[in-house]
């Protein structure tokens, strides 16, 4: 069931975050490292998606992957949307965290999205594709030893992505508010 | 399992062949819902796109957008997604049209709205698909409809999942609509996966 006030969608600014100048836009299967400290990497409307937040604290880099699929069925697709599937998106994040500066045993994850936005039983295998992303997430984390630090999964709201790349906070909004990972 | 990306590139022949199904089956529906809320609907002119996924949540706004969506999938002899989406505003100004209130009488979606606006992606789903499904003989069916107030990324998703497992980009037939007085302005689009169009196109004798 929707929530029936609208009038609370006004209460959705996260202010200076997302009027920042230096936002970067991660799209659908994108992956995207930064190691500008005044950089706000962003996955905007998030579903089913989930958006794999990266940060080496030391190094002050950060990356995202905007996830859409769980495994890999498709490598020519991969090679263009790198991020675009759990599986075999994670080392690719990892790598370019690395070749941006990151040390692999430094680097913590956020991650956020996964809903199930469509509740009634549409086809096979969609109805739970949030699910899906975030157990293949997970599994790919735990393959790679990478911890997991923080995450904002499930439910059945979608979801804006903020991660500042100077502190590696990750700021979740959904239609009723804005809740802050440091 | 192919490892390609299936080329779904439409030539000009095929464009033409889906475009004027598609027009059929938005036409079908557009005066379904004139039938329904018994005004004249107009209709923007039909577009046709194959664009990247990343850059479809364009077509309704942006990503983070929020609207009132009302999802339909379809299944049978293809699968495919429809999708209507409107600013909030414009689904409550609907919202009296359907109830029969006074303008600016709905301001929140409860049960009833909702099923006010689940009704019309009803119609509206039905009289497109029954459309292309009477033009080519073929079986579609559309699932119970779903309304949902959100980000227009996390709506379009749904039907992003099923055909990023294939492609890269999706094929969109998009127009918009509006009452003759424009209190209810709002898009239409229709999202095939691959296999719809694969059959919709074999069955009119263009193999793919």
């Amino acid at each position: 069931m929707i929530s029936g006030k609208l009038d609370q969608l006004g209460l959705t600014d996260v202010s200076s975050i997302a009027r920042s100048d230096s936002l970067i836009a991660v799209g659908l299967g994108e992956i995207k490292v930064s190691r500008d400290p005044s950089a706000v990497l962003v996955s905007f409307g998030l579903g089913s998606c989930v958006a794999v937040c990266a940060y080496d604290l030391a190094a002050r880099v950060g990356g995202m992957m905007h996830v859409v699929l769980p495994y890999c069925s498709n490598k020519d697709s991969a090679r263009k949307f790198p991020g675009k599937y759990a599986d075999i998106g994670m080392p690719t994040l990892i790598r370019e965290m690395e070749n941006h500066g990151a040390i692999r045993t430094r680097i913590q994850v956020k991650i956020a999205g996964g809903a199930s936005v469509i509740h009634a039983a549409t086809f096979d295998g969609l109805l739970d594709m949030g699910q899906k992303n975030i157990v293949a997430v997970r599994a790919a984390l735990e393959r790679e030893s990478i911890p997991m630090v923080s995450s904002d999964t499930g439910g059945h709201k979608g979801r804006s992505v903020w991660m500042l790349v100077g502190t590696g906070a990750m700021t979740v909004r959904t239609a009723s508010g804005a809740t802050v990972y440091p | 399992m192919d490892n390609r990306v299936p080329d779904i590139t439409l030539n000009k022949d095929e464009m033409r062949l889906w475009g004027s199904l598609a027009l059929q089956g938005i036409d079908n529906a557009m005066s379904g819902l004139a039938t329904m809320v018994n005004r004249e609907i107009r209709m923007s002119s039909l577009s046709l796109k194959q664009v990247p996924a990343s850059e479809a949540p364009d077509l309704v706004g942006g990503a983070d957008k929020m609207v009132i969506g009302i999802y339909l999938a379809f299944e049978g002899d293809a699968t495919g997604h429809l999708m209507l989406v409107h600013q909030p505003d414009v689904a409550l100004a609907i919202i009296d049209m359907l109830l029969g209130n006074e303008p600016g009488a709905t301001r929140d979606l409860n049960e009833m709205e909702q099923s006010a606006l689940g009704e019309m992606g009803n119609i509206i789903g039905s009289a497109f698909l029954n459309a292309i499904a009477d033009a080519l003989s073929l079986r579609l069916q559309p699932s119970p409809p779903e309304v949902i107030l959100d980000m227009a990324g996390a709506i379009l998703d749904v039907a992003f999942a099923e055909i990023l497992q294939q492609t890269d980009d999706v094929i969109v037939a998009e127009t918009s609509f509006g009452t003759s007085d424009r209190q209810a302005r709002g898009t239409f689009l229709v999202i095939p996966s691959f296999n719809f169009l694969k059959v919709i196109l074999s069955h009119a004798g263009v193999e793919k």
